[in-house]
């Protein structure tokens, strides 16, 4: 359940990274997430076709977070290929950069730019192009890959899955626990959505 | 400067097989994967019409 007791998230705008883009004060506690708006890198993502960057503010325009958004896949390598899936790719919209402000920490602004990524993905599927999944990289620390997960977000690898199996095997998985760096998934589709078999 | 976005990578093996399962058979709809989804779509209907939203 995502709370917004003091109507910050109902409030909350999303605009594209203007070509002109002059960084105000901005820290949202990972230097390279706030280097990425604040040096120039996410303007020359976007110049070169790489990615889209979009600044969440509040009506005033102060600056609350910025997402990045890029076209990707999840490429399957197997041989046990099951009967009726014809593809070895799925594709994806990627998230790839997301900050909060610190200013704004512990109000669901995360969530609610995942909602709206999710929301994005959805509305491209209905209406636009093929998307399947979002993705996203959970870097750095196991909470936030356990934060992820509690939104609904699962892993990619197989090999970090058979990591975390022998973990708990072995007793010794903690909730929170996992390997720095995880490539994620979320199913934008429900079952009911899926055209049948 | 920032690290660059890296790409997705490949899924192997029994992961891989996972995922194509879900691919056609669709992730099971829990209570809080619903709720999820749905308010991912009011956030964004919300947002999209909002008068500050813009897709250029």
């Amino acid at each position: 359940m995502t709370t917004d007791g003091d109507g910050l998230l109902s409030s909350l705008r999303v605009t594209p990274l203007p070509d002109d883009f002059t960084p105000p004060p901005f820290d949202c506690g990972e230097l390279d997430l706030t280097d990425y708006l604040c040096d120039g890198a996410a303007a020359e993502d976007q110049r070169v076709g790489f990615s889209r960057c979009y600044l969440v503010t509040l009506p005033d325009g102060r600056l609350v977070g910025y997402f990045a958004v890029l076209a990707d896949s999840i490429r399957l390598r197997t041989k046990e290929r099951p009967k009726g899936v014809r593809y070895s790719t799925a594709p994806a919209l990627k998230l790839g950069r997301m900050g909060v402000d610190r200013a704004f920490r512990g109000r669901n602004v995360g969530t609610w730019i995942l909602d709206y990524v999710v929301g994005l993905a959805r509305s491209l599927a209905a209406e636009r192009v093929g998307v399947r999944y979002v993705t996203l990289d959970a870097l750095g620390r196991a909470p936030l890959v356990a934060w992820y997960g509690r939104y609904g977000f699962v892993p990619n690898e197989g090999e970090v899955d058979r990591q975390v199996a022998v973990l708990k095997f072995l007793k010794l998985w903690r909730e929170g626990d996992g390997p720095e760096h995880r490539s994620m998934r979320f199913d934008i589709l429900l079952q009911e959505e899926l055209s049948p078999d | 400067m920032a690290k660059p976005i890296k790409a997705t990578p490949v899924v192997t093996g029994k992961a891989a097989v996972r995922i194509q399962n879900e691919i056609r058979s669709g992730t099971p709809n829990t209570p809080k994967r619903v709720e999820t989804i749905r308010r991912a779509d009011a956030v964004y209907s919300t947002a999209t019409k909002g008068a500050g939203t813009s897709t250029r």
